[in-house]
């Protein structure tokens, strides 16, 4: 059979195994890329799509020693394995997920002229770059700033200025939001729209985020296993909500929901993408059935274990982080901190295990004050887990990580062994218990850290942003675990951007909005507060929304697509 | 960033180029490191200190260096006084029966002290006025005039570019290990210490690794190695007065190598010995 090169990026049979890897990363993928196109990739972490990426920019095989390459990747008409990537990279350009590790430059000008000053070009020439990829970016007038003034947002933005710098005709963006707060996430996507509507420019967009790729992707490609497991535009893909749970990946919950009244057989007409569709076709009309009474929440669940008083956090350098802040967390609470980044989140949460002290006022930790309690004696009673585990492993084999913490609290023996075993299987990682942390993958490693904390048995546990940068299953196994703890007893505080998981999981909400609290109460009274929430830039989940414009609002607001289709169906 | 942060300004010293601004730190340089006449050194001095007066640095710029530099100052002073041999003033330790005297310090001594200290405050403030009053990129076009190797001044913005990186991740594992209950204070001893101190080292210099792999592609697919010329953004220009002041600054090198050359001031002065 002859092949006709129809697309810009032609794949085929293509396989790859990374040096000293056991399993091929890429197994056999074929696809083709139009010119023009808005492709997204989706797919469970270790599906291989940034080994797809990597493959269509020449890194893969390029890059790596001792890689096992087979197969055929076309771009623009070159050989994608044999071409230098250097070269390539006029006719590609691929943004990392992690911004930090592609800035170059000390000044955000800099940084975007270091692409075309590869080349060569001249500085007329690269002045004129500069400016129009900041301005495409959003990004004018920036130009003398330097890279550490920048937030997480702007920094992602200027990575992609320093990509169209070179213009290439294929832009690759591998998770370009999974590192960043919802207001960078939305800066992105407003430039990736304005990308978009440029015909001439193809882009390859691997994420997460189903709602989004609705609205932007002219046809999604869904990975499993180093290959190509389902393809087709959002709206034949979005609409096989079993297949994409098998292949672990969330629709947008539009089409959760669609997919279940279709099960139940109240609904089978109809097949929406976004809330618009939803709500134009939905068979039950605005005035809808407000009378259905949500169960009433228990909140307060037992005596108070953190009380902050009046707290004021000032930072050396005069930045008011925390104003008057006047928070009681009961023992068994499940609770949510949220709000921008910025607005005091994390600064509050250091206060609870005694690594700030605030400025005024005070904070009460199980009866001590953290002010004159070191943080030794504070993290046997708050555990406290950072995002990133590999800003705390160190150790040779897995046990001994989980065992540095209970060793600090000077435990015996036994007591140790036996709380290091527990934590292990708590995290199902007892197999791994001698392996090395640095060796396993992310979502493992996380695990590891997750049980390092549990093994100092603390009764509340912190967690700042739990699922970021987590696929969907990592997300419900994290979730999970932290419910589990919760079930038996522990507190649990999580400082997170995803109002899906706060919707699902946490029982009450706490919104900081410029270092003050606005909103307490119940998640679903929260949620409900439209405006309050706006003003804090935050939004409920998709299904909240469309439950608003049915008339569920507060008291009844709905949190989750199970209890749309119980309001729906269930009489 | 204390010692590599550009102040702007719209001093002489900033408006020059950065070739006569190299020069004069050469000169000053030189003849702070040939010369061991306490009063050379300390007019050399007052020659700084006057230029730092004119570019306007603030006091408390200085003042944060010195600071930092208090302790291996009296450190290096107090070790030359000590270890020059000559007339003894008098002893640090005196006399017991028939033990001691020992350390005597030396009028040979208190000289060579204090040229160590003229020596440490010259190279300190001139280094520091030459970076506060130029920014970066003079420096970097000025490697690529003289046709320096690309790589090495790329490595020399990267470093720079991710000290703040380098800074917020130490930061992090520190605070994530002292939840874990890692102590750093308590430990006793100097083995101790370390072994306290491996949680928050080795988590830096895994990520260091991890990053420079994701580094070196983000570098190669923004086509670094492309093509042997490289441009960067920026052109020093030199005025017709900055060939004057390098010219004026050449020649008092010439000075500085003359008086070498004769001899003069390179010895401390030992009329001074005499008192």
């Amino acid at each position: 059979m002859a092949t006709i090169t129809t697309g810009i990026v032609e794949i085929e049979n293509l396989w790859y195994t990374y040096p000293r890897a056991a399993r091929p990363a890429l197994q056999g993928l074929n696809l083709t890329v139009r010119a023009g196109e808005f492709l997204a990739i989706m797919g469970r972490t270790g599906s291989g799509k940034t080994s797809l990426c990597l493959a269509i920019c020449g890194l893969v095989p390029q890059f790596f020693e001792g890689g096992e390459f087979r197969g055929k990747v076309l771009v623009d008409g070159v050989v994608a394995s044999e071409t230098p990537t250097q070269k390539l990279a006029s006719k590609v350009g691929l943004v990392f997920q992690d911004s930090e590790s592609q800035i170059f430059g000390v000044t955000v000008k800099d940084d975007v002229a270091f692409g075309p000053g590869n080349f060569g070009l001249d500085t007329r020439e690269i002045l004129t770059r500069v400016t129009d990829s900041l301005s495409t970016v959003r990004l004018t007038g920036y130009e003398d700033r330097e890279i550490d003034t920048l937030s997480g947002g702007e920094k992602q933005r200027l990575a992609l200025a320093g990509v169209l710098a070179m213009k290439p005709k294929i832009l690759l963006l591998d998770e370009p939001t999974s590192q960043i707060d919802p207001v960078g996430k939305d800066e992105v996507f407003l430039v990736v729209e304005r990308l978009r509507e440029d015909a001439e420019r193809t882009v390859i967009i691997v994420e997460h985020r189903a709602e989004e790729i609705a609205r932007y992707a002219d046809r999604i490609v869904v990975m499993d296993s180093g290959k190509i497991a389902l393809e087709g535009s959002p709206r034949e893909v979005f609409g096989q909500v079993d297949r994409l749970y098998e292949l672990g990946v969330r629709p947008p919950q539009v089409c959760e929901l669609a997919h279940r009244l279709a099960k139940s057989g109240l609904w089978s007409d109809a097949n929406p993408l976004t809330e618009d569709e939803l709500l134009r076709s939905l068979p039950l009309k605005r005035t809808g059935r407000k009378d259905v009474r949500m169960q009433e929440e228990r909140l307060q669940v037992g005596t108070p274990i953190i009380e902050v008083m009046a707290v004021d956090h000032v930072y050396p350098g005069g930045r008011e982080a925390l104003r008057e802040v006047n928070l009681t967390i009961r023992r068994g609470e499940f609770l949510a901190i949220i709000g921008q980044n910025g607005s005091g989140k994390t600064t509050l949460v250091k206060h609870f295990n005694g690594l700030l002290k605030p400025t005024r006022g005070s904070v009460v930790v199980d009866g001590l004050n953290t002010a004159r309690t070191t943080i030794g004696e504070l993290s046997k009673r708050v555990g406290y887990i950072f995002q990133n585990p590999d800003h705390q492993i160190f150790a040779r084999t897995v046990r001994e990580e989980v065992a540095y913490g209970p060793k600090n609290m000077k435990l015996p023996k036994e007591e140790l062994e036996k709380r290091v075993n527990e934590a292990l299987e708590f995290v199902d990682m007892q197999r791994y218990s001698d392996s090395h942390p640095f060796l396993l993958a992310k979502g493992e490693r996380q695990r590891v850290a997750f049980a390092s904390i549990v093994s100092m048995r603390p009764e509340v546990l912190v967690v700042d942003e739990p699922t970021t940068g987590q696929d969907y299953e990592g997300r419900e196994r994290m979730m999970k675990m932290l419910s589990r703890l919760n079930q038996v007893g522990h507190t649990v505080v999580i400082v997170t951007h995803e109002m899906t998981i706060v919707a699902e999981y946490c029982r009450r909400v706490v919104v900081l909005n410029q270092g003050r609290i606005v909103l307490d109460g119940p998640t679903r009274r929260c949620f409900s507060q439209l405006d309050v929430l706006k003003e804090s830039f935050l939004a409920p989940p998709q299904i909240t929304r469309a439950g608003f414009e049915l008339g569920f609002s507060d008291p009844n607001a709905i949190l989750t697509v199970d209890e749309f289709v119980d309001l729906v169906g269930g009489d | 960033m204390v010692f590599l942060e550009y102040l702007p300004g719209d001093s002489l010293f900033h408006r020059m180029d950065v070739r006569p601004k190299l020069t004069w730190f050469i000169v000053v340089t030189f003849f702070s490191l040939i010369f061991w006449d306490p009063l050379i050194l300390g007019g050399v001095l007052a020659v700084v200190l006057l230029t730092g007066l004119l570019i306007k640095i603030p006091y408390t710029k200085f003042e944060n260096l010195l600071r930092a530099l208090v302790v291996p100052m009296i450190f290096i002073v107090g070790f030359q006084t000590i270890a020059t041999p000559g007339n003894a003033l008098f002893y640090i330790i005196p006399s017991v029966g028939s033990i001691g005297p020992w350390l005597p310090v030396t009028v040979e001594g208190l000289i060579v002290g204090l040229v160590f200290l003229f020596r440490i405050l010259i190279m300190v403030f001139s280094s520091s006025m030459l970076t506060l009053t130029t920014p970066l990129y003079h420096f970097l076009a000025l490697l690529r005039k003289v046709h320096f190797p690309y790589q090495f001044a790329f490595v020399v913005t990267t470093g720079i570019r991710f000290i703040p990186v380098l800074e917020k991740e130490a930061i992090m594992t520190i605070e994530a290990q002292k939840a874990r209950g890692a102590d750093m204070e308590a430990s006793k001893g100097f083995m101790q210490t370390i072994r306290a101190y491996i949680p928050i080292l080795l988590p830096m210099l895994i990520n260091a690794v991890r990053r420079s792999e994701n580094l070196a592609m983000a570098m190669v697919s923004r086509g670094f190695g492309a093509s042997d010329e490289w441009t960067t953004l920026y052109e020093i220009k030199a005025k017709s007065s900055d060939y004057v002041y390098t010219f004026l600054f050449i020649a008092v090198l010439c000075v500085g190598v003359y008086m070498y050359s004769v001899g003069y001031g390179v010895q401390p002065p030992k009329l001074w010995a005499r008192i």
